[in-house]
């Protein structure tokens, strides 16, 4: 495994840090960093075709810290910023993001924090920088740090909630599909009866984040939500139950929310009849592809290539419902130790693949790919290159998306499995197309 | 005095007493800027904005045949997906972690220039500076050193750090300084035999705007070589040889150009920044006399006058107020074009005035001398303020960043993917212009829920409120 990483698809901890909270309403980000730090990672979003956040890009506040600050220290400067962004920008919470230049440096940004805190002010703070992970690190630190520190700053209402849930794990702009993810998620549980605290979305995140303490189970769709999930269960003692991934298709939705239910005592007759209705929909749409499905579909050997949520989830649907065989898995989001084993590092992509491989590395990915002989590759932009050379299909399922817009598309739950039907079975359609042209000129 | 012999490029700041921050009427700003040295300015309130890091990774990733390391976090290489979706660009990250921020990443970096040149056969690697190695203080040369035994590219060093100058420009100084002092083929210096071809400098203007140049030149047959964007490393190593060099702006390709002429005795025709019919004549007529075409050019320019004034006659801007929100080589010939469309400049963003610049002031002969006028990289929060103290019909600008000017009543315009370079810039632009009002009424639909993110109380206040003499 290489230590330098070409054309890396995952940005740094702030990076992380900025893109989850710029997607809660309610939170205004003040950057603690050079001017640029916060437009990189808004420049990569952007390439993907991601839409906006509440604050973003160049609206993010942003001490723009300068060489003086560099030399002598950039913590009167982050006081000064702290006092003038509240005057100034109107939120809920305000949230101070550390970075390499200021952990560097040494500035004591919680004293900056805290003192704002002492004049009443709802400003709490993230210290991690840059050089310590990646954007899928800075979610988590982010999102544990505000369940932690929000009761610094916000009355926390006493109430436990049998019926409402907290989701951790499906991360903005990382998961390409985060918002429509989220809103699947959420028509589900509330299928069963239950209220969600998704903190992302048209809901105000601020309010969700002081409700969280009461609910009474924490839902983790990625190892990256577990931080936030341990940090409730830490201080108000909710239990938690973790999934690889968000539930694609009927299978997988009805053992999600049997497990949920079972956890939280649901009534039996009401989540069949939900789940009922949920498969007699499905099935619907899915039986009428029969014919689609045994000419075009079925047999197909695929290489999936993404963080290991979305590559599990989207690969063993894939696997399941359309006859796929998945012949490559790559994981893009694994930085433990590179010694540990594969069936340690992610044992459903080890069940689903033939061979799997970690690595965010375009180039041994692109190699990956160049000497395996599959039908189709279900990866990011940055594999089209390799598609494109061994003409093959490829379908974008993973970030970056280059030249696209994405709203509120989803591949979770039932209703995004059969979107996932409708973009993999047009891909194999024009693989087939592909090879026609091929063949009608071979022929000729 | 030519700075190809210095190591690096000076910021802005050291080398052209540089103003990023100011916020108050035209006049005041002509006042502010007179004497030998500009007083800074800063402001304790600020936003995210583009730095000369960015700004250099940008000039870099349209040179073809090139590899880029960035020195640094995986973070500081995000925007590689930025460049890549429009140029297929190879960088490398070195990847840094928190040991090597402790340690030095001297080691990563010589495995990322290797790796750079065995997968890509880069004819010349550059090596971008981030802040984490510029506060550590890696022994970037060293390691170059080393290396040049080992490959044959060219290995040079960017010697951005992202927190030495408030100007981003400075980044484009960086990368053409480096060009200059290491790609650019020294030959017989000033005595080098020249070739039948221009050099056109070209740094920030989008696809549009090039290709509508292009085809200026191309209609006038004048064989020309593009850079650094759109360049291959042959071109710029031959730039020496050029007849003369064009900017397409000269505040960001002046320092190239100035040292070409003076290091190798190419000249240097400083034109206007071809924005509309005026400025587009002044280009073509200083380039076509230096190249003695001026009669074929001449009926060039009456031809596509003709046709231009035909198709905007119509006057898009009829009585409305403008924000331009540009740059102020670009704003000399676009205030005119808006007083040309039919509109009125009611206020002007500029990102940076200087020692050498500020004389365009008083070219802007169609503004009046009490209008607005913010200098800021970005800082939209002071923009929505100025914007709600005097309701302006459009906010035209440079960047992609225009939807606050909705919110304050504005009919916004990006023109980050539009052309107005040239003729047929001029002719997309009139088409944009003409349609632009389609979209006014629309934000208030999708905002109809989503309260503003600055307060009542700061747009009620002074815009400058946060912009501070600098106390050093």
């Amino acid at each position: 495994m290489q230590t330098t990483i070409k054309s890396p698809r995952n940005g740094c901890g702030l990076h992380g840090a900025v893109q989850t909270v710029q997607e809660i309403k309610g939170i205004v980000p003040i950057v603690h960093s050079n001017s640029g730090c916060a437009i990189q990672n808004y420049l990569a979003n952007k390439a993907s075709g991601l839409a906006n956040g509440y604050v973003s890009g160049e609206s993010i506040f942003s001490t723009d810290a300068q060489e003086r600050h560099v030399i002598f220290g950039g913590a009167s400067r982050l006081r000064e910023q702290i006092k003038n962004t509240i005057k100034v920008a109107d939120g809920d919470l305000y949230i101070v993001l550390n970075s390499c230049e200021s952990a560097m440096v040494g500035d004591d940004v919680e004293a900056m924090t805290r003192e704002s805190r002492e004049q009443g002010e709802s400003v709490i703070e993230n210290l991690t920088a840059g050089f310590h992970g990646d954007s899928h690190y800075g979610y988590e630190t982010v999102v544990a740090d505000i369940v932690k520190k929000i009761p610094l700053v916000k009355n926390i209402e006493d109430g436990k909630q049998d019926n409402l849930v907290n989701v951790f794990g499906i991360i903005p702009q990382k998961d390409i599909y985060f918002k429509g993810d989220l809103a699947e998620v959420k028509r589900i549980l509330n299928g069963i009866g239950l209220e969600v605290n998704t903190f992302f979305g048209p809901v105000n995140g601020v309010e969700e984040f002081t409700k969280a303490p009461n609910a009474a189970l924490n839902l983790v769709f990625s190892k990256w939500g577990n931080k936030a999930a341990d940090q409730l269960g830490e201080q108000y003692g909710i239990p938690k139950l973790e999934f690889t991934g968000v539930p694609t298709g009927p299978k997988a939705v009805a053992e999600f929310v049997n497990e949920v239910a079972k956890k939280l005592s649901i009534d039996e007759e009401a989540v069949n009849g939900f789940l009922q209705n949920e498969e007699e929909e499905f099935n619907y749409y899915y039986q009428g592809l029969t014919d689609t499905f045994y000419e075009e579909l079925v047999g197909k050997s695929v290489a999936v290539v993404g963080d290991e949520s979305t590559v599990v989830r989207v690969g063993g649907f894939l696997k399941d419902y359309l006859g796929a065989s998945v012949e490559i898995a790559i994981i893009t989001d694994y930085f433990g130790a590179a010694e540990r084993s594969k069936e340690e590092k992610s044992k459903e992509a080890v069940d689903l693949a033939q061979d799997v491989y970690f690595t965010q590395d375009a180039k041994e990915i692109q190699d990956i790919l160049a000497h395996n002989d599959v039908d189709l590759i279900l990866g990011s932009s940055l594999e089209n290159p390799v598609a494109e050379k061994k003409e093959i299909v490829s379908l974008e399922i993973s970030y970056p998306v280059y030249y696209k817009t994405i709203v509120n598309k989803t591949y979770a739950g039932n209703r995004g499995a059969l979107t996932l039907i409708e973009d993999y079975s047009t891909a194999v359609k024009a693989a087939r197309h592909l090879r026609e042209q091929k063949l009608q000129q071979y022929i000729r | 005095m030519s700075f190809i012999d210095e190591r690096k490029a000076l910021t802005r700041e050291k080398r052209l007493s540089t103003l990023s921050n100011f916020d108050s009427s035209l006049s005041a700003l002509t006042d502010e800027v007179q004497g030998t040295e500009i007083k800074q300015r800063i402001r304790t309130l600020t936003q995210s904005t583009y730095d000369e890091i960015l700004y250099a990774l940008q000039a870099l990733s349209g040179i073809e045949q090139t590899a880029i390391v960035v020195h640094g976090v995986i973070g500081c290489a995000a925007s590689e997906l930025y460049q890549d979706q429009k140029k297929k660009v190879q960088w490398y990250s070195t990847n840094l972690n928190e040991r090597d921020t402790i340690l030095g990443g001297d080691e990563k970096l010589r495995k990322a220039v290797i790796r750079a040149y065995e997968e890509t056969h880069a004819k010349v690697i550059f090596i971008v500076g981030t802040p984490v190695v510029a506060i550590n203080n890696d022994d970037v040369n060293s390691v170059i050193l080393e290396l040049e035994e080992e490959i044959s590219a060219k290995i040079i060093s960017v010697t951005t750090d992202g927190f030495k100058s408030k100007a981003p420009v400075t980044g484009y100084d960086i990368v053409l300084h480096s060009l200059l002092r290491y790609v650019v083929d020294r030959g017989d210096g000033v005595n080098s035999e020249k070739q039948d071809f221009i050099n056109v400098v070209t740094l920030s203007e989008n696809s549009e705007n090039v290709a509508s140049i292009v085809k200026i030149l191309r209609d006038l047959e004048i064989p020309f070589h593009l850079l650094p964007q759109f360049a291959k490393i042959e071109d710029i190593e031959q730039a020496g040889r050029a007849r003369v060099t064009i900017t397409l702006n000269p505040d960001e390709g002046g320092y190239f150009a100035k040292e070409l002429e003076e290091v190798f005795g190419v000249k240097y025709v400083k034109t206007s920044v071809p924005v509309g019919i005026r400025g587009t004549r002044h280009l073509i007529q200083k380039l076509a006399k230096e190249l003695g075409i001026e009669e074929k050019a001449q009926r060039y320019i009456e031809q596509q006058e003709e046709e231009a004034e035909n198709r905007i006659h119509k006057k898009p801007l009829d009585g409305r107020s403008v924000f331009l929100d540009i740059d102020l080589a670009s704003a000399i010939h676009f205030t005119d074009l808006v007083e040309k469309l039919g509109g009125e400049v009611y206020g002007l963003g500029i990102p940076y005035i200087d020692l050498e610049n500020r004389a365009d002031l008083a070219k802007l002969d169609s503004v009046a001398k009490t209008i607005p006028v913010v200098i800021a990289n970005g800082q939209y929060y002071e923009k929505a303020n100025v914007l709600t103290k005097k309701p302006i019909d459009y906010y035209i600008s440079f960047s992609d960043r225009v939807a606050f000017a909705a919110e304050q009543g504005s009919i916004p315009v990006s023109l980050k993917n539009t052309g107005y370079l040239g003729y047929e810039g001029l002719f997309q632009l009139v088409r944009r212009l003409e349609r632009s009002e389609k979209g006014q009424g629309i934000y208030e639909l999708r905002n109809t829920t989503q309260n503003s993110l600055y307060k009542a109380t700061w747009l009620k206040k002074s815009s400058n409120w946060y912009v501070k003499q600098e106390v050093k």
